[in-house]
């Protein structure tokens, strides 16, 4: 016997409950619930008994948070990998390393051309300007509504961990002479842009990822 | 607490270590699978002395997944979402070296829990 949607919902709401709160952790949590419930009645249980009992015997009627930490974990553990790849990936192409390297020539030329106090001024416009990128793609995935979803929040980790962690190198080297600023500069845009190419092309994909279920999910 | 409970406890403590194993060789032999076919697979194979727990199995598929060993397949079944298991290239290769290490594991035990005596 399958279960309804409106059931399936119920189990659904129950596993949220008791702590899973990604929607794409829960996903074959509620597959597994669902299939053990059916295979249940189809021995002749009742609908209640055959719920309460598969919680029971699957060992999930308690907090479930330890399963979702170790759930996000997971994925956090992918992520990260991949944006890792992502970095190496983007010297896999002739284009991206020759636009690297005149970025990089670009960013010294100036350097000795400008005085520092407009150099700094100019890195710094750099460094924030792919903010309004990540403020456009964070507003249309609020829009799209895909509920909380773990691997929107890595996603969108990793396309904004550099903005957290690069201005804290800046004042590292705040006392130090105009020449080490300079080099710090050029090679912290260098690594900020690598990182928001991989982080943006990861974002993209969890976005996708995210469609693709929403899509299966409604069909 | 029975004996026969005593065993099935114990079972379980040894079968903890290769649970990832275990979950590779099942995904060599069968194309795809999913959460709740992988525990009733080994539940059926090993006349239910060992019971894969839930809790232990979506980790140890999560840090597979994690480390390039599986790749993932979602279809709609009935009225939810269904995830598949499948091995990946590198995934195929890895579960052949843990067999391999798991059979001199074993070999070891063997020796250990019941040596042969020789003249040598």
């Amino acid at each position: 016997m399958q279960l309804t949607t409106k059931q399936i919902q119920e189990i659904d709401n129950r596993l949220k409950r008791n702590g899973i709160v990604y929607w794409d952790i829960r996903i074959e949590m509620l597959d597994h619930v669902v299939t053990d419930v059916e295979n249940r009645l189809e021995k002749g249980e009742k609908l209640e008994n055959a719920i309460t009992n598969s919680f029971i015997d699957l060992g999930w009627n308690g907090s479930l948070k330890q399963l979702n930490r170790e759930g996000w974990q997971n994925v956090n553990e992918k992520y990260r990998r991949e944006y890792h790849k992502g970095i190496i990936r983007f010297f896999k192409s002739l284009k991206n390393t020759l636009l690297f390297f005149v970025g990089l020539i670009t960013l010294y030329f100036l350097s000795s051309v400008l005085t520092f106090n407009i150099f700094k001024k100019v890195c710094m416009i750099l460094f924030i300007s792919p903010i309004f990128l990540v403020i456009y793609l964070y507003v249309k995935t609020l829009f799209k509504k895909y509920g909380k979803s773990v691997n929107l929040d890595y996603g969108f980790f990793y396309l904004t961990l550099n903005f957290m962690i690069l201005p804290g190198i800046f004042s590292l080297f705040k006392s130090q002479p105009e020449l080490s600023q300079k080099i710090v500069w050029i090679v912290v845009l260098s690594i900020h842009f690598l990182s928001i190419h991989s982080g943006y092309h990861l974002y993209k994909k969890s976005i996708e990822k995210v469609e693709n279920l929403r899509k299966q999910l409604l069909q | 607490m029975t004996i026969k409970h005593q065993k099935n406890m114990g079972n379980q403590k040894l079968f903890k270590g290769s649970l990832q194993t275990i979950i590779l060789k099942l995904l060599a032999q069968n194309d795809k699978m999913y959460g709740y076919e992988i525990t009733q697979k080994v539940k059926e194979l090993t006349k239910g002395e060992l019971k894969i727990t839930e809790g232990a199995l979506y980790p140890a598929l999560h840090k597979l997944e994690a480390d390039g060993l599986l790749d993932v397949e979602v279809a709609k079944v009935g009225n939810r979402l269904r995830k598949y298991y499948k091995l990946t290239e590198h995934g195929t290769k890895e579960t052949a070296n843990k067999l391999a290490e798991m059979q001199d594991f074993l070999k070891t035990m063997q020796h250990l829990v019941n040596p042969k005596f020789s003249l040598e």
